[in-house]
């Protein structure tokens, strides 16, 4: 499993590892019922702090993605289709509203921004 | 969760400089650092903690203990690092080892030898003959290998190079896996705090200024540069400090929301040495916490 | 406490080895001058030197510092370097009068030192050695080792000054000339009764001065 965190990228390192991790269990990288390396063990390789990897463990716990049972460490939650598709919708959603803004930033209207959508659909 | 350190109120005069109601908690599992520019009162009130001096006024609770209770079978569990080696320099880690087996109930002699092979230090040579890096490994080794729970280290990097300083650090991270194990670590190369930590306490002249976990301090803080005009229009609330120069004025902030970068404002991560710097108080920069 | 003796007994181990090849050369000179005295003089100034030296490794080292974090306490620093001080006084009474006894065997009838002389002088070497132990180190505990040296040095000139003194005065000569046996031996008895009550005092002024200092 790999976690890579940027210094300099702006984002809080707790977000950088949320993000990846959420990535890997949402592409199937990460398994239903797998253990996640303990909170610790993350600090020390990775050479942050155990308060960031544990605020990263407990937002992905708070999103319903992993669950943290004391004693035994933390393990990927089984994937509940619906959850998953949900997720997917959010992360597609974010992007697209990022689209919109961008596209309201220069003028473009909607017709514009659907017609460069379906370009990128059919050239994938 | 217990304070592996908890300290109340703490006084200490002395005829030029006084640590005054200093107060603070280390939270056991976690790395505390220490920083503050010489002379600010680390060493005092680490020498306090220890013992090694009296106090004016005060509680020190050390471990869970009371103030003041236990202290020799406390010390069992406690593994002190200075700046310097304190063994005459006659005698070899071997020797070191015969004698704190005789001193401490739980002295680990495998674990010791261990930690002197992992560390590079020789075997039947003096410690005079050691290098810098070596024997502050060495102090280190002392301090991990009696089963201490808490290790207070007081500018044990000063003077080392990086490469010495990384392992050691590296160190520290295994030595915190165990949760119940903690570290309090005061320096003044706040690069190795920076790493290292997870809390950051800052002295200045005696008196506590900051206490934060790291990741707040780094990621919220910020440094901005901008002009006089701008900085007078930030809220003075998160406003710790300013530096007038003669093209720009910095300000560092406690917080970066609602600041939009562009061209007449730059806000940048801040470091600790920049937190550091900004408490010197030098009317040469100007720079001063308010 | 062992682990800090240990420490000491590491500067005999140090020292020891020159002094060693020096006390055989000194024996060979006591042999040739027929008097072994001057062997067990200086075993006074070696025992003072090691003593005075594992206190000035303590100061340079910044060792009683570092000590108190581990589990120790003032107090139990100063016992082991008052031990450590009367291992060294046995350590010169023994080898006193080994040596003492072996010359005056090798000399047979040469030697001017009897058995007998060379208990008495061997013990009140010993005596005067622990004597100024008792007085160098809460010197040392005190003011440094430094400093303390400077003391010591100024005590043995009075003393000496004293001697040579009640020497001059010819009333006196005679009578510490016509001393009898007895006499000499009650004296050393009381100068051995003084030194331990001085031995007594001393640890506990030594153990107050270490609990009131700051590191």
């Amino acid at each position: 499993m790999n976690i890579i965190i940027s210094n300099s990228s702006g984002k809080p390192i707790y977000e950088q590892i949320t993000a990846q991790l959420k990535g890997q269990i949402m592409n199937g990288t990460l398994k239903p019922g797998e253990a996640l390396p303990s909170m610790r063990l993350l600090a020390k390789e990775l050479r942050i702090s155990v308060i960031t990897t544990k605020r990263a463990y407990e937002e992905l716990e708070r999103e319903g993605f992993i669950t943290t049972i004391v004693g035994k460490g933390s393990f990927v939650k089984e994937a509940d289709q619906e959850f998953v598709r949900e997720e997917r919708l959010r992360a597609v959603e974010g992007h697209l509203q990022a689209a919109v803004d961008a596209a309201r930033q220069c003028g473009m209207d909607e017709t514009e921004l659907v017609d460069i959508l379906k370009l990128l659909f059919e050239e994938a | 969760m217990n304070g592996a350190i908890e300290v109340r109120n703490l006084v200490k005069r002395y005829p030029d400089f006084v640590l005054e109601n200093v107060s603070f908690r280390v939270p056991e599992g976690s790395i505390v650092g220490f920083i503050g520019e010489n002379g600010a009162g680390k060493s005092t009130t680490m020498k306090a903690i220890l013992g090694l001096i009296k106090r004016d006024d005060g509680e020190i609770s050390l471990l869970g203990e009371p103030d003041g209770a236990r202290e020799e079978a406390l010390k069992e569990q406690i593994g002190v690092v200075f700046d310097e080696n304190c063994f005459p320099e006659h005698i070899s880690r071997e020797d070191v080892n015969r004698m704190l087996k005789a001193i401490f109930k739980n002295w680990q002699e495998k674990l010791f030898f261990k930690l002197c092979e992992r560390f590079g230090i020789p075997g039947k040579k003096k410690i005079k003959e050691y290098s810098r890096g070596m024997k502050m490994k060495l102090s280190i080794a002392v301090a991990m290998s009696h089963q201490a729970r808490l290790l207070i280290l007081d500018e044990a990097t000063s003077g080392l190079d990086p490469v010495v300083r990384a392992e050691i650090l590296d160190m520290l991270r295994e030595f915190v896996m165990d949760e119940h194990h903690t570290v309090f670590f005061s320096s003044h190369i706040t690069s190795d705090i920076e790493k290292i930590a997870d809390y950051i306490l800052l002295i200045h002249k005696g008196r506590i200024l900051l206490y934060e976990d790291r990741d707040t301090l780094l990621e919220q803080y910020a440094l901005v540069r901008c002009s006089d005009e701008v900085a007078a229009k930030l809220d003075p609330k998160t406003v710790v400090g300013v530096r007038h120069g003669r093209f720009d004025t910095e300000v560092l902030v406690r917080s970066r929301e609602g600041l939009k970068p562009g061209e007449h404002l730059a806000v940048d991560r801040v470091s600790l040495e920049d937190i550091l710097l900004y408490t010197a108080e030098k009317p040469e920069n100007e720079r001063c916490i308010k | 406490m062992k682990g800090l003796i240990l420490k000491d007994l590491y500067t005999l181990r140090q020292m020891g080895k020159v002094y060693l090849i020096s006390m055989v050369c000194l024996m060979a000179w006591g042999m040739a001058v027929h008097n072994s005295t001057m062997f067990t003089s200086l075993l006074l100034v070696y025992g003072l030197m090691i003593l005075i030296t594992t206190a000035s490794w303590d100061e340079v080292s910044h060792f009683n510092g570092y000590a108190l974090t581990f589990p120790l306490s003032p107090k139990k620093l100063v016992q082991a370097k008052y031990l450590f001080a009367l291992i060294l006084f046995a350590a010169i009474t023994v080898l006193g009068v080994l040596g003492g006894f072996g010359m005056t065997a090798a000399l047979g009838a040469k030697s001017e030192i009897g058995y007998g002389e060379v208990v008495v002088s061997t013990l009140s070497i010993s005596c005067i050695y622990l004597m100024t132990a008792v007085v160098v180190l809460p010197c040392n505990y005190k003011f440094g080792v430094e400093k303390s040296r400077f003391l010591f040095v100024a005590i043995y000139l009075i003393i000496f000054a004293c001697f040579a003194l009640l020497f001059s005065i010819d009333h006196m000569k005679q009578w510490l000339l016509n001393l009898g046996a007895r006499e000499f031996m009650t004296g050393v008895a009381v100068f051995g009764v003084l030194t331990l009550l001085g031995m007594i005092f001393s640890y506990r002024i030594s153990v107050r001065i270490m609990e009131n200092r700051e590191w």
